[in-house]
């Protein structure tokens, strides 16, 4: 139906935007490499799959794994084993919106969001999310703080605490964009622009921000706390707005290069799962090398997914299985886990496709995925226990800060928090912190990381 | 604590810990505590409201001719109660309010090509200047829904002036219309009332907050000429000339997309185009099909309510339905040709009103199997507005394996049979069971893997209990059913006033199913008494506490 339908629009911009489409858009480099002095910017991209179920090979030898699309990218990975997402065994909700709330390493508030087992029931998330918290300190330089992309996450419907995973703050949800024709209007439609048409756009927005300002600080003061409240949240919006308008758009040439969308296809489609998820990452991967923005999240599908894999076999048949229902069936269900391993090699192919990406960017010495700590997480470890604790992830890249190439587990240890990840990861972005979330969950620096 | 800031404003509503507890309070038929409502009107929440999606694009058609749906690109609305109008849900945070500029500028272009488009004058004639107030003057008011304050005037003429002395007059309009819609008094309903006449807390609202209220609310846009010349002579203050609005309002088309928009959000049925089922068993289902059955669902409350009967009774109960020639064939209804839908009478003995509908029995199935609990939690929490409690942890809560020659009933017998899952599942499987003359895809039925289908079932825990045979037997308890009633009512008020029923709103829930019961179930009496009771009429008196 049409909401499901990607709309552009404006036409004439986009019409405007495919006619430059040959046009070398961005080098946002150039001017310091050509003065000798190199200083490339560390970007944060963190991914998820829904519904747990990676199984991490002990050794960096992945041959016969699941993860065995990896094995290119081998030297440029840190699989990280056995920490335990156990804050989210507490607080309200079921275990697919307890554990969406990963990034903020706090339980869920409470509300009356239904979840996907059962009818238990929760709120937003608790706090902000590490991509924001590393947004607020690496993202204000860039045209945006962060981007969100999506693939097929409103698949319930509405907007709920299983489709999203990043946070402003508390009660805060960032939306992902799913749409790869809204995300290419949105973020690169002023790439290419004359720059003095730019310059007077940027001075007519603030006049028409400052204006609405305006307003609303009149506006609160009259009002109830409850709705004070909402009015403060928009005008901070509008300040946040006011401010990227300033920071430098993106420079033409280079590897920065204005992307191909094509035309809109139904964004609920399972069919076309993999087409968005491909153009969702070839627009990260450009937001990136022209500096677009340094911190991006991608998120496939909603938590709970409850959707099947039609485009791929098991067994030469089409996957029309309910993925969420595959994973509840016990280890004995030899078909059933067999359909999810296809699902899950399916996911390490276009993980690797997205690090190709990357990877395929030069950056002085190294490549623009070397400059990026990449890391992958799920809601829960395993579809039919339905648990947080020995929690897989897959780190990449590593910002130029952490040796890869490694494995690292912490099964033998016992409880050792995911809180403390979220600190890693503020760390290697140059964001100093000993705790994220439940200070409570914050007690093992993760030293191993850095070698 | 912190963690309840937004949340906590938004739903005064949690499950309880029985096994059948009402979202909110007790607010049903039988209150025999709370408020004393011949006490007058008592203060509940009045939320500043933001417009939806829904509504903005309402409005931009209404305001400057612009049909083109810009809200699509919006991020979609949080949702509360299972409805996206949830007011407390609803802020603007970056994402949305560069989505309002990107959305303005667009609209804006639109507006002004030609330049004459929303013009009440000629700038070459009339002279630039004279031009640019008398459209301020009129397209100001529209856009805020009131008189201008002299602080906004001088606000709007200084965009123009800017974007006129960057480049033309017609920047300088598209200035004044970006502006407009970015600002306050355009997103959101902001509402005062009249200090003067607190009592109790509670003030009246302005006229024209009243005709934005009623415009809103029936209408999902902003007010049309006569509401707003009403507003002006100070004419929508009683109860009778609010009530002679409504009366007005519903029966224009503008009243049939807001009932629509309702029911697609309190049924959820529009997903039913992106499920899947398994295609061994089910090779002619398609997502495709599912988008028909939508427009069926669609098209049969639509004339249910406004063409038809107009009453609970007629939803629950009307043996027809509306199909174009693919889902006809779908079903197996023979006789029906081409792409429009068209209304056919439905045996009365297997179909019944919404209950039957296509979207709802494929939605509440699994992909391979019917899910009597499933259909069942439908009836007890959408229509008996009960909440079932979640299961208990470490139990699988997944569809059970079909063996040959089982059926459904035989499947789900275990709920009932082990007590630990007796006492919730009882409230459900039972109701479910009567479905299962639906199969997975909701067509009918008579056998199940060569069993003949047992549709019996049973209802309890309601004013209607009893066992009955078939959902032709539900439906009709259904519809008599006072609790039924009440939960209608109650759902449109969660919409109609965008928030959740808190206990102090007892009396005004009690005067709506009062009324609505007297109406005889009939939804537009239903829908004129949402805009006669004291929620509806006043708010808190104040602003800042």
């Amino acid at each position: 139906m049409s909401r499901l339908i990607a709309r552009p629009r404006s036409l004439a911009r986009r019409t405007l935007l495919r006619g430059a489409g040959g046009v070398l858009l961005g080098l946002p480099f150039l001017e310091s490499r050509q003065a000798g002095a190199v200083e490339f910017p560390k970007r944060l991209l963190i991914i998820y799959t829904p519904n747990g179920g990676w199984e991490l090979p002990a050794a960096m030898d992945f041959a016969g794994s699941m993860i065995q699309a990896l094995e290119p990218f081998k030297q440029k990975l840190l699989l990280v084993r056995g920490l335990d997402m156990n804050v989210h065994n507490t607080g309200p909700g079921e275990p697919h919106q307890q554990g969406m709330a990963w990034l903020t390493g706090q339980p869920l508030n409470d509300g009356s969001q239904v979840g996907g087992c059962g009818t238990l029931t929760s709120g937003w998330a608790s706090g902000i999310s590490v991509d924001q918290a590393v947004a607020n300190t690496v993202g204000l330089t860039t045209m945006r703080r962060s981007l969100h992309f999506g693939v097929q996450t409103l698949n319930y419907g509405g907007k709920e605490v299983r489709t999203v995973m990043s946070y402003e703050g508390s009660d805060l949800p960032v939306s992902n964009e799913d749409s790869p024709w809204n995300m290419y209007e949105t973020v690169f439609s002023q790439l290419g622009a004359d720059p003095v048409g730019l310059a007077e756009l940027r001075a007519r927005r603030h006049s028409v921000l400052d204006a609405v300002e305006g307003q609303l600080g009149a506006l609160g003061p009259r009002l109830s706390a409850d709705d004070k409240v909402k009015i403060d949240v928009h005008a901070d919006a509008i300040r946040k707005l006011e401010q990227q308008l300033d920071n430098p758009g993106a420079v033409i040439g280079g590897s920065c290069q204005l992307p191909m969308v094509g035309s809109p296809v139904e964004l609920g489609q399972p069919a076309n799962y993999p087409a968005i998820g491909r153009l969702q990452m070839d627009l990260l991967s450009m937001a990136f090398a022209c500096d677009i923005t340094r911190v991006a999240t991608l998120q496939w599908s909603a938590s709970t997914n409850n959707r099947p894999y039609p485009f791929l076999t098991y067994n030469g048949s089409p996957i029309v299985d309910d993925e969420h229902i595959l994973g509840h069936q016990p280890d004995s269900d030899v078909d059933a886990w067999g359909k999810l391993r296809v699902i899950k090699e399916w996911y390490a192919a276009e993980l690797a496709y997205l690090l190709g990406k990357l990877d395929a960017v030069p950056e002085g010495e190294g490549t623009m995925l070397d400059n990026t700590l990449v890391v992958l997480g799920s809601e829960i470890s395993r579809g039919n226990s339905h648990s947080h604790m020995d929690a897989p992830f897959i780190l990449a890249g590593g910002a130029g800060v952490l040796p890869m190439g490694r494995n690292i587990s912490y099964l033998p240890e016992g409880d050792v928090s995911h809180n403390n990840l979220l600190v890693a990861i503020l760390n290697v972005m140059g964001v100093a912190a000993t705790q994220f979330g439940d200070p409570a969950y914050c007690n093992r620096p993760l030293t191993e990381l850095w070698g | 604590m912190r963690r309840h800031r937004l949340s906590a404003l938004l739903l005064a509503a949690s499950a309880t810990t029985a096994c059948v507890g009402e979202i909110g309070d007790d607010g049903g038929t039988e209150s025999v505590v709370g408020p004393i409502c011949s006490e007058g009107p008592v203060a509940v929440p009045s939320p500043i409201r933001r417009m939806t999606r829904f509504e903005y694009n309402l409005t931009v058609r209404d305001l400057l001719g612009d049909d083109t749906d810009p809200a699509a690109a919006f991020p979609s609305e949080e949702e509360g109660l299972g409805f996206n109008n949830n007011a407390a849900s609803l802020i603007t945070n970056q994402a949305l309010a560069e989505q309002y500029m990107l959305a303005a500028e667009d609209v804006s272009d639109r507006a002004t090509t030609p330049l004459s488009k929303n013009l009440p004058c000629d700038p070459a004639t009339d002279g630039e200047a004279a031009c640019a107030e008398a459209f301020i003057d009129t397209f100001g008011p529209r856009a805020f829904r009131r008189p201008l304050t002299e602080e906004e005037r001088a606000m709007l003429l200084a965009q123009y002036d800017f974007g006129r002395d960057q480049e033309d007059f017609r920047l300088g309009i598209r200035m004044v219309i970006e502006t407009a819609l970015q600002s306050p008094p355009f997103l959101y309903r902001v509402e005062l009332g009249v200090p003067e006449k607190a009592i109790n807390g509670v003030v009246p609202l302005t006229s024209y907050e009243m005709a934005s209220r009623l415009s809103y609310f029936l209408w999902g846009t902003m007010p049309d000429a006569e509401l707003i010349s009403a507003a002006e002579a100070g004419a929508l203050e009683t109860r009778e000339e609010i009530e002679a609005q409504a009366r007005r309002m519903l029966e224009s088309p503008k009243a049939r997309a807001v009932v629509a928009e309702f029911h697609r959000q309190w049924l959820d049925y529009e997903r039913v185009g992106n499920i899947t089922k398994d295609a061994a068993l089910f090779p002619d289902w398609s997502p495709a099909v599912g988008d028909l059955m939508t427009a069926e669902t669609s098209a049969f409350i639509e004339h249910a309510i406004f063409d038809d009967g107009g009453d609970l009774t007629t939803l629950l109960t009307a043996p027809y339905s509306f199909v174009n020639e693919d889902l006809a064939s779908f079903y197996g209804l023979p006789g029906v040709t081409g792409e429009a839908f068209r209304r056919v009478d439905l045996d009365p003995a297997q179909r019944a009103g919404l209950l039957t509908t296509g979207t709802l029995l494929v939605i509440e199935s699994h992909t391979n199997q019917t899910s009597p609990t499933l259909r069942g939690k439908l009836v007890r929490e959408d229509l008996l507005c009960d909440v079932v409690p979640p299961p208990p942890p470490n139990v699988s809560t997944e569809a059970p394996e079909i063996t040959p020659g089982s059926t459904g009933k035989d499947r789900f017998a275990q709920h009932t049979a082990d007590p630990t899952c007796a006492g919730c599942h009882v409230l459900m499987d039972p109701i479910g069971f009567g479905f299962e003359s639906y199969d997975t895809v909701g067509r009918f039925r008579t056998e199940e893997a060569g069993v003949a289908i047992d549709a019996t079932g049973e209802l309890a825990q309601t004013d209607v209990d009893g066992p009955f045979d078939g959902v032709v037997a539900l439906a009709g308890m259904l519809a008599s059913s006072d609790k039924v009633e009440a939960c209608y009512a109650k759902q449109w008020f969660r919409y109609g006033y965008g928030r959740g029923d808190m206990d102090a709103d007892a009396c005004t829930l009690d005067f709506l199913a009062n009324r609505f019961r007297e109406s005889g179930g009939n939804i537009k009496e239903l829908l004129v008494a949402l805009t006669q009771s004291d929620a509806f009429l006043y708010r808190p008196a104040g602003g800042a506490p």
